[in-house]
């Protein structure tokens, strides 16, 4: 408790609640660009973090984090741009919310969801580390590889009426995903020669043309005369309500989003996508995801920034960074003279409260933060719709660009804007490509490593306490559709 | 099942692309197949599921499916992602700033947008706008072409 008010202490400090505030602002600005990953907005401000105090620097990390992972969803939801891959189911909900008039609802849905993901893995961070780090130790190729496998079977059959659609595209981005080098040996498959191809495909682009040009292209389909047409700005209004009436999605989004969190490469991106699906599973109302439901938008981001705090449990506890830009707060502790380990929650107590205290707070000031971004950000949907596709093409162009300063980069986003917009027109899902890029990689070098760990007979892998504990989670989530569709048969024959 | 009428078509479309990767598996070394060789079976798998449920619902699905988009829209949209294109290739010889200027004039006067202050303003703010805080302010210097 002594060490919680030290903490706290310290965060208040004018000087560093300015940091707090300041690095949530640029990281909010940063997640909204598209092309540009919290990731990045890290990597970018660690050099200006070496002149400050070590909780200084951290706060100011965190903050450029928890901002970008929540930033990328306002243009998802004003554009359809996904500002970071984590927002890309954000963008399929939001849009359609903005089509309705509800972008305000939809923002404001948006940011509450973000702020109290972040808030509850911040808390999980400071109360539960010790418990949830003995999870990050028994997490290895078995149970990634159920993950990834839970992942996208949901994603893949969830898909009404169209399972069959929904695997192809899986299948098919699970092979996309493995043009480059093999994580196992490094040879190169499927790069035709050409040195563009080497490192793989670029995942932000492609998202970026998946979710972003079937937009575009769809205000074309009107008939011609909507030029100057423009989208109602709906109030932004936090209304109770919505929370209320999905309390279950917003507590389960973020359960899933730390826990996902704490599973090392496992990242904001893959738990928006896990939970949006898990999300749609369990509604009572799955007919309406992609309408713009706002439970949609709650399992998505409750989740995303779930994982913020989350993913600094094995971080803090054992050196072990959850995600991308964890591994880049580990560099910036290092270069601070701190150790990760039981060491930092001792020697360096008032640097280790200060950080885990400071990200409950900059959780709270993102969400008025955000409300006010969100304000000024509602105006672009009183541009006319020529105006709107116009700047979403150059915008879009220019973030496909900045993710590797590579025109190759751009044609990757083009030809995944046409054939998402085809994919889109006949009924094939999208989700099933993101999420398959993301655990493509993961799921073969997991493959590969469990068949290594039991040469003799893969079923030993099922003496793992957490892999049956996962597995069962796959077929759980595969049969509960099947069985609720059942039970509510012999009820409709009942009456 | 839901099936469009022109899903036959996307099949076929997939299927060509996955003879692209089958014809390259040849060169890729036999450790490294395995993996990839599953996947393309399993879409296959899938395309011919796809093509005989087609096959068999062919009536219903062109008579459910018989309207759609005019060949005039059709064309239109085309012709609007050929000019995308040639935006994307003309950003390196160009430069970003012209090709998004001239796109931007294009792609509003295409779009129907009729004042002619917005069509000249908006694509030159954006351009001008975008590069400066993209080169100066998040150091990615986007290409500058015949510019400077």
């Amino acid at each position: 408790m002594n060490e919680i008010l030290i903490g706290l202490t310290t965060v208040l400090q004018p000087f560093n609640l300015v940091l707090c505030v300041v690095g949530t602002m640029v990281g909010i600005v940063f997640g909204a660009l598209p092309g540009f990953s919290a990731t990045m907005a890290v990597a970018v401000f660690i050099p200006f973090s070496y002149v400050l105090e070590p909780s200084g620097a951290l706060l100011l990390l965190s903050g450029l984090y928890c901002g970008a992972v929540y930033g990328g969803s306002i243009p998802a939801i004003l554009l359809g741009i996904p500002g970071t891959p984590a927002s890309a189911p954000t963008a399929m909900e939001g849009r359609a919310m903005v089509r309705k008039g509800e972008s305000g609802r939809a923002l404001a849905v948006c940011t509450t969801a973000s702020s109290f993901g972040g808030v509850a893995s911040s808390l999980a961070l400071l109360f539960l580390a010790p418990v949830l780090t003995v999870i990050a130790l028994r997490v290895g190729p078995p149970e990634q590889m159920m993950i990834a496998i839970f992942g996208l079977s949901v994603v893949c059959l969830l898909v009404e009426g169209n399972a069959a659609k929904g695997l192809l595209v899986g299948f098919f981005a699970l092979l996309l995903a493995t043009i480059g080098q093999d994580p196992q040996v490094g040879y190169q498959r499927f790069t035709f020669g050409n040195l563009n191809l080497y490192a793989g495909v670029s995942l932000v682009p492609i998202l970026i043309g998946l979710f972003s040009f079937p937009e575009v292209l769809g205000m074309l389909e009107s008939d011609g005369q909507g030029y100057n047409e423009v989208n109602k700005a709906g109030k932004l209004i936090v209304d109770f309500k919505d929370y209320w009436n999905n309390k279950f999605c917003l507590v389960r989004s973020t359960i899933i989003g730390i826990i996902i969190g704490i599973i090392p490469a496992a990242g904001p991106d893959i738990a928006a996508f896990l939970s949006y699906n898990q999300a749609k599973k369990a509604s009572k109302h799955p007919e309406e995801f992609g309408k713009g439901t706002v439970e949609g938008i709650i399992g998505s981001e409750a989740a995303n920034n779930g994982v913020t705090g989350g993913s600094l449990i094995p971080l803090l506890s054992l050196g072990i960074p959850g995600s991308a830009p964890a591994a880049l707060f580990l560099s910036a502790m290092y270069i601070h003279g701190l150790q990760p380990g039981s060491q930092l929650f001792t020697t360096n107590a008032d640097t280790a409260y200060s950080l885990m205290v400071g990200f409950v707070i900059i959780n709270i000031v993102m969400f008025f933060l955000g409300l006010l971004f969100c304000k000024v950000a509602n105006f672009i949907l009183v541009i006319p719709k020529s105006v709107l596709a116009t700047l979403i093409v150059i915008l879009a162009t220019v973030g496909a660009y900045a993710t590797n300063k590579s025109m190759f980069d751009v044609i990757q986003f083009y030809i995944a804007g046409v054939v998402g917009y085809i994919m889109v027109k006949n009924d094939y899902p999208l989700s099933p490509v993101a999420l398959a890029l993301l655990l493509g990689s993961m799921l073969e070098t997991s493959i590969s490593q469990t068949i290594v760990m039991y040469p003799n007979n893969i079923l030993e892998m099922f003496t793992r306490p957490y892999t049956i504990v996962f597995t069962l989670l796959v077929v759980v989530s595969l049969l509960w559709p099947v069985v609720r569709k059942q039970i509510s048969k012999k009820g409709a024959k009942t009456i | 099942m839901k099936l469009k009428k022109w899903d036959l078509l996307v099949c076929i479309g997939f299927a060509l692309v996955l003879m692209i990767f089958v014809s390259d598996l040849g060169n890729t070394n036999e450790a490294a197949r395995t993996y990839p060789m599953v996947m393309i079976i399993a879409s296959f798998v899938c395309i011919a599921f796809l093509i005989i449920q087609w096959i068999r619902k062919r009536k219903t699905i062109l008579e459910e499916d018989a309207g759609g988009m005019e060949k005039k829209r059709v064309l239109y949209i085309v012709v609007y992602c050929v000019a995308v294109l040639l935006y994307i290739l003309l950003i390196d010889k160009l430069g970003y700033v012209v090709s998004t200027v001239l796109f931007g004039i294009y792609s509003l006067i295409y779009l129907g947008n009729r004042n002619k202050l917005a069509i000249i303003v908006i694509p030159l703010a954006a351009a001008v706008v975008l590069y400066l805080m993209f080169s100066n302010i998040l150091f990615v210097q986007l290409p500058s072409g015949i510019l400077i």
